[in-house]
C-alpha cells in the first residue's frame, strides 16, 4: 500500500469508526425506538461478522503441504480454551499467538 | 476539575489501562512488522481508536485492499456501535463541550465502565465521564506507540505475529457464543465466508462473506428467526 493511499485509508477509516458512534446519539436523541429489523440485525449481525472474520483469518491455511494447518488449528483451539476457562482476553491472545510462533518454527 | 475526581477517575480506568497497554503493544508490533513506522500506528490510534477496527487494518495495509473493502469492512466491524450510545444519551447530554470527544472515544471498555461503574455523589460526572475517556485512550495511543518503537528497534523475526488478529477475532467469538443461545448467526458468517472465498476468491471474501452475511439474516428475520428473545 502506499502511503497516500494508507493516509486515506487511515482517514476514511477513522471517519467511518466515528460516524457508527455517532449514530445513535444523532438519530436516537430525542428519544425515538429504532425500527425492529435495525435492532435485530444490530443483535445478529456483530456474532455472523465475527464468525466470518475468523473464517478469513485462516483463508491462508495449506491443509495439503507443510503442517497442513496444525499449527493454526492447535493454537486456535488453545486460545478457545483458555479464554473459556480463564475469561482473560490477554492471556488468551498472548499465550495462543506465542505458541503459534513456536509451532510454525519447529 | 479536582484530583478526588482525577482520582476516582484512575482508579475505574485501571483494568482497561492494563488491557489496552499490552493490546496496543501487539498492534504496534503487527504494524512494524509489516513495514510500517511509528507515525502510523501513532496516528491510527489517536484518529480511530478501534480495537478490532485497528486490527483488521494491519491485514488490509499488508494486503493492498481496495477502498471498497476497507470501507464495508469497516463499516460492518463498528456496526455494533450504531446501539451503543442509546443507553448513554441522556448521561452525554449534561457534558456540555466535552460531548463530541465522549462520542468519538466510546470503545467497547469505555462504555462498560461508563454503565457499569459506580463513583462517590461528589465526583463531578462530566468531569469522571471524560477523565475516564481520556485516559483509556492515552493508554490506548501509548500501548500502540511503545509496540511500534518496539518494534522498530528490537529486530527479531515476527513470522507468525500476525496470529495475535486472529487471536482477538476467536476471543471475541469465545464470548459471543457464550451470549447467544441460538448458533444460527455463526453457522450464517462462516458459511458466508465459505461461500465467498469459492466464489469470489481470497481478496473478496471478507467484503462477500459480510454481504452475505447480512442478506442471510435479513432472509431468516422474514422467515421468523430473531422475533422472539430465544434466540
Amino acid at each position: 500500500m502506499t502511503t497516500t493511499k494508507l493516509c486515506i485509508a487511515i482517514g476514511l477509516m477513522a471517519v467511518i469508526t466515528f460516524s457508527t458512534r455517532l449514530f445513535p446519539f444523532v438519530v436516537f436523541g430525542r428519544g425515538e425506538k429504532p425500527a425492529p429489523v435495525i435492532m435485530y440485525l444490530g443483535k445478529y449481525l456483530p456474532p455472523a461478522l465475527i464468525t466470518a472474520i475468523v473464517v478469513y483469518c485462516f483463508k491462508d491455511i495449506d491443509f495439503l503441504s507443510g503442517m497442513h494447518g496444525l499449527a493454526e488449528i492447535i493454537s486456535a483451539i488453545t486460545v478457545i480454551a483458555l479464554h473459556y476457562k480463564f475469561r482473560n482476553t490477554m492471556l488468551s491472545i498472548a499465550v495462543g499467538t506465542v505458541l503459534y510462533m513456536i509451532l510454525i518454527r519447529i | 476539575m479536582d484530583i478526588k475526581t482525577l482520582k476516582y477517575a484512575f482508579r475505574t480506568s485501571m483494568p482497561v489501562i492494563l488491557g489496552y497497554l499490552p493490546s496496543g503493544f501487539a498492534f504496534g508490533l503487527m504494524m512494524s512488522a509489516i513495514g510500517k513506522g511509528v507515525l502510523a500506528s501513532f496516528i491510527m490510534a489517536v484518529t480511530m481508536y478501534a480495537g478490532a477496527g485497528q486490527y483488521i487494518a494491519v491485514d488490509f495495509i499488508k494486503n493492498n485492499a481496495t477502498f471498497i473493502t476497507i470501507i464495508v469492512t469497516t463499516f460492518l466491524i463498528n456496526s455494533k456501535h450504531l446501539f451503543y450510545g442509546i443507553s448513554l444519551i441522556e448521561k452525554f447530554n449534561k457534558t456540555g463541550r466535552k460531548k463530541p470527544y465522549l462520542i468519538f472515544a466510546l470503545t467497547d471498555e469505555t462504555y462498560a465502565l461508563l454503565t457499569g461503574t459506580q463513583y462517590p455523589d461528589d465526583v463531578r460526572e462530566d468531569w469522571y465521564i471524560f477523565l475516564v475517556s481520556l485516559i483509556n485512550q492515552l493508554s490506548w495511543i501509548a500501548g500502540c506507540t511503545l509496540g511500534a518503537v518496539f518494534g522498530s528497534v528490537v529486530k527479531f523475526d515476527t513470522t507468525g505475529l500476525d496470529f495475535a488478529m486472529t487471536a482477538l477475532f476467536l476471543v471475541i467469538l469465545t464470548d459471543q457464543a457464550r451470549v447467544f443461545k441460538s448458533k444460527i448467526p455463526f453457522i450464517v458468517g462462516g458459511l458466508s465466508a465459505l461461500a465467498a472465498m469459492l466464489v469470489l476468491g481470497k481478496s473478496n471474501m471478507l467484503l462477500g462473506g459480510a454481504a452475505l452475511s447480512v442478506i442471510t439474516l435479513l432472509i431468516l428475520h422474514k422467515k421468523g428467526f430473531g422475533k422472539n428473545d430465544d434466540d
